[in-house]
């Protein structure tokens, strides 16, 4: 208690891997605000916490580097939020599936500037009316990343494209020109979506590949690309 | 001690006295708070979050859960709350099945009211439920999932009320669904077609079923001779829906209304009440002879009879050998238009009309078909007969008045109050007690027969027996009665049971009403009962004279059924 | 029963509870933890044991994730998705042993109601990613291939038997 989060996350923590930079960090589960590097100095307590709108909680952290996306990130939270819902009161129930069903359209890129207003106002009911504890703190992931990181949330709705986030709807392309056929995208895919034959140029199964960047992140060539 | 004080609502000053929250006192104040799933007459479910208030500090709670506090100060309409309702509205009309001109709520549906009162105009979101299947297996009610906004109140209904638990909400979150266990339809459980569900159901979820183009095709049928009984129960609340307060009599202007429709025959179910009342009370003098089986339950509610068939069997025994009224007065009606249809080559189709769903079911029983035909054939509901008057362009309360028809129009005072819980009970021991002076009237206006706590006791003098009696309405409070019957801890000669609350005049089946207004019925077929010409059953000159004429044989076919297996 | 459930045995857990509607949860998870699963009879039986509305057993019963009520396989095969199974991968895993076990669409249990297959968010072994557990024995560092030839050792097992 009182140790700061810097302290936390660089000094015990080990710092960021692969000496990325870091991002922002989520503390206390989904119903916890994120923080940002303005906020790194903060005593991790109650009351500090609290001031910023954020609470300690379970007292995890989930750190994230540069390359998490942030919309993703509120997406990600208010699934598991989504899912435990009881149903009971009306803003809980059917408001988070709508905030749901918008988020993934934004993360697809399928969204608009007006989805970023829905957001905010679906927020405030369900924030301010809900039954239970659930209800009142699902949107704070939302709230907050769009407070810190309206930038990322543009980027999905106007650039339509994310520089972070595969974007679900574009597809993973081995280059043939640059492919050395190493087979270390191969080695890594989670979904052995990628196939070929040594020092032959390889090639991703776009049915099976879910995207999730892994070979992107490995390919020593800078073969593969987003289409 | 009640709780009492002054609240400030929207800068009003207002005091209160014992109000179970501040959605009562809102609405004392003459503001209409917006609620889904509150009905004070059941318990505070807390899950539409419609009627939000804030509070001096700005904290938002909803007021049907808060408890009146002196010096509370809150304001009902706030930008914020304003902007709250209007996208709750909004999440629930994406969730609808929104094709509300044709939908057998539309006019009368509280989700349509309040998007119509807040000005909700866009929905910017589409319904992604799973598709949902009808269920139409009762010949109560209809279910429709798709325009369900889970507000619960038919759970808490069928569960405190009646006591019966055949739906709840399965499932959670978005897939969260009110129905049967595992799916099931309505038939496949041991529902007893009350409708109490429909009758607290604010879309169209559940709705009544509709029976009115049957109705239409026989009024219409040159070779139909349409003829009617009108239960007690209505002509006290058929008035609300033009306007008239809860209570008023309108049998007469209903008369009206019904021949200008094209009905050829009017009757008075009151007619059928007393035959009931007399073979009723015979029985129970026969068994206070024969020294039982005690207690003895009245038999004219139908959803009571299939509670017991269903869930508790051992009292069928128990249960009086007398048809209902309405099907006592049916059996009357075949016997005597079978001449007249053989005479004139018309076939008799016989509608009642009731404040009741569960007798829609009644009338399809085995018990009450003779030669593959029911003796009722088609059960409308006061809220059909609404439709149908309405329908016709007839404004009912300028009508002039008409007396139904002979010769079996007429009924005493005793029928009438057979619609209201106590009713009947009072009605039996009219007959049964020698005393037939006025004084007896009066002690019975004020003994415990009357009154609307659910369960009431009352000890008569009857010749030189004393009988106990207890009068029940709402199933769940019969069920407990039983219970105590079981353990031996209460004794009664003679029971009335009541599935609905308030008795026939809170049935499925009549307008939309709360406590007030079924208790403002209540009085209006005591008013009726008090100015009636006679007011015992036994001084029925129509009903003696067709008594007299009926062999023993007769008399047991006509009116009385038996439902034990 | 045919499913293997003996009525006397739920009716004697309810029992152990005095019958009491309160204990309605407690008794659910008694006989789950014993038959894997709550038949409707089961239900039916809980209600009408506890003088509750069956529909609202049925209620709590699909409310909670935890209750099952479809029959379970002899062998409850748990595959982990946790992110460090999940990138060391665990799909391949799992969606090799529903092609061996012939499962379709929403189906979870084998046809021969031998084996069950879920998946489960994480079993906190991470350092023998992937995991996959039969009837809670936990089998570490599996592939699709090993994974097949575990069930296929099961089923002659149950075959010899």
């Amino acid at each position: 208690m009182g140790t700061t989060l810097r302290e936390v996350i660089f000094d015990i923590g080990g710092g960021i891997k692969d000496g990325k930079k870091f991002k922002a960090v989520q503390i206390g589960g989904p119903s916890g605000g994120c923080l940002t590097e303005e906020h790194l100095d903060m005593p991790m307590d109650f009351d500090s916490l609290k001031k910023v709108g954020a609470m300690i909680g379970s007292g995890g952290l989930v750190v994230m580097d540069e390359d998490t996306c942030m919309v993703e990130v509120a997406r990600f939270f208010m699934n598991f939020t989504q899912n435990e819902s009881c149903g009971k009161c009306v803003p809980c129930r059917e408001g988070t599936r709508r905030m749901l069903e918008i988020l993934t359209r934004i993360v697809n890129n399928e969204g608009s500037l007006e989805d970023l207003d829905l957001l905010e106002d679906l927020s405030s009911t369900i924030t301010e009316t809900a039954l239970c504890g659930l209800g009142q703190s699902a949107c704070k992931p939302v709230q907050s990343t769009l407070k810190y990181f309206r930038n990322e949330y543009l980027a999905h709705v106007v650039d339509k494209h994310c520089p972070h986030c595969n974007g679900r709807k574009k597809v993973l392309q081995i280059d043939p020109e640059l492919c050395k056929g190493c087979g270390k995208c191969m080695r890594q895919c989670p979904m052995e979506a990628i196939s070929g034959q040594i020092r032959m140029p390889h090639v991703i199964d776009t049915e099976k590949c879910i995207k999730c960047g892994a070979c992107w992140g490995c390919c020593p060539f800078g073969a593969i690309r987003e289409e | 001690m009640a709780n009492k004080g002054i609240m400030y609502i929207d800068g009003q000053r207002v005091p209160f006295d014992g109000e179970p929250n501040v959605l009562s006192v809102i609405r004392k104040a003459g503001i209409e708070m917006p609620t889904f799933c509150y009905y004070s007459d059941l318990s505070v479910y807390g899950a539409c979050r419609m009627c939000v208030v804030e509070d001096e500090r700005g904290k938002i709670e909803t007021s049907c859960s808060m408890k009146p506090r002196d010096g509370l100060s809150i304001r009902t309409n706030t930008a914020r709350l304003l902007k709250h309702r209007r996208m709750i509205l909004e999440l629930l009309l994406a969730s609808h099945n929104c094709s509300c001109t044709t939908c057998e709520k539309s006019g009368d549906c509280r989700l349509q009211e309040l998007a119509m009162r807040f000005g909700v105009r866009k929905v910017r979101f589409g319904d992604s439920r799973e598709e949902s299947q009808l269920d139409d297996s009762s010949p109560a009610v209809v279910r429709d999932p798709s325009k369900c906004i889970l507000c619960g109140d038919c759970v808490r209904m069928c569960g405190e009320t009646i006591g019966m638990d055949i739906i709840d909400f399965a499932q959670r979150g978005y897939n969260m669904r009110v129905s049967p266990a595992f799916g099931r339809t309505l038939s496949q459980t041991h529902c007893i077609s009350c409708g109490q569900c429909a009758a607290v159901c604010p879309t169209g979820a559940i709705t009544i079923y509709n029976q009115i183009g049957k109705a239409w095709r026989a009024i219409h049928d040159p070779k139909v001779r349409t003829v009617v009984q009108i239960a007690p129960a209505v002509r006290v609340a058929v008035g609300e829906a033009f306007g008239l307060p809860a209570g008023t009599n309108v049998l007469d202007q209903l008369v009206t209304a019904l021949k200008y429709m094209g009905i050829d025959e009017i009757y008075d179910t009151t007619f059928g009440a007393d035959f009931t009342t007399i073979e009723e009370s015979e029985e129970f003098l026969a068994r206070l002879e024969a020294g039982g089986p005690f207690p003895m339950f009245t038999s004219c509610c139908p959803a009571w009879v299939k509670y017991l068939e269903m869930e508790n069997p051992k009292y069928l025994k128990h249960i009086s050998t007398c048809k209902s009224p309405m099907e006592m007065f049916a059996s009357i009606v075949r016997k005597h238009y079978q001449e007249k249809d053989a005479q004139d080559g018309k076939t008799t189709f016989h509608i009642a009309i009731m404040p009741c769903t569960a007798k829609k079911m009644e009338a399809a029983r085995p018990q009450f078909q003779h030669e593959g035909k029911p003796d009722v054939d088609l059960v409308l509901t006061t809220q059909e007969i609404i439709n149908m008057i309405k329908e016709s362009g007839i404004q009912l309360p300028q009508l002039d008045l008409e007396a139904p028809d002979l010769p079996f129009g007429l009924g005493s005072g005793a029928g009438t109050i057979y619609g209201t819980t106590g009713g009947v009970a009072e009605a039996v021991v009219r007959h049964c007690m020698p005393d037939k002076s006025r004084n007896t009237l009066r002690a019975l206006e004020y003994s415990p027969l009357r009154g609307n706590e659910s369960i009431r006791e009352a000890t008569i003098p009857v010749g030189d027996r004393e009988i106990k009696l207890a009068v029940v309405h709402g199933l769940n409070n019969a069920q407990k009665l039983l219970k105590e019957i079981d353990e031996g801890t209460a004794y009664y000669d003679l029971i009335e049971v009541m599935t609905c609350p308030n008795g026939c005049v809170g049935g499925a089946g009549q307008p939309y009403g709360l406590k007030a207004k079924k208790q403002a019925r209540s009085a209006g077929l005591y008013a009726t009962d008090r100015s009636a010409p006679f007011k015992r059953a036994e001084y029925n000159p129509g009903v003696t004279s067709i008594l007299q004429k009926l062999t023993h044989e007769q008399r047991h076919e006509l009116l009385h059924v038996s439902y034990q297996k | 029963m045919s499913n293997g459930i003996s009525m006397e045995r739920v009716e004697e857990i309810i029992d152990s509870y005095g019958c009491q509607r309160h204990h309605l949860i407690a008794i659910m998870q008694d006989i789950q933890a014993e038959y894997k699963y709550l038949s409707p009879e089961v239900l039916e039986r809980i209600a009408q044991k506890l003088d509750i509305g069956v529909a609202k057993v049925y209620s709590v019963a699909t409310f909670y994730e935890n209750f099952s009520l479809e029959a379970k396989g002899k062998y409850i095969i748990k595959v982990c998705d946790g992110t460090a199974c999940h990138v060391r991968k665990s799909q391949p895993i799992y969606n090799a042993i529903r092609e061996y076990l012939e499962l379709e669409d929403k189906q979870k249990t084998s046809a021969d109601s031998l084996f069950t297959l879920e998946t489960v968010a994480c079993l906190g072994a991470c350092g023998l990613a992937p995991v996959v557990t039969v009837n809670d024995q936990v089998h570490s560092k599996m592939t699709p291939e090993l994974a097949i030839e575990l069930l296929g050792e099961l089923r002659k097992e149950e075959a010899a038997q």
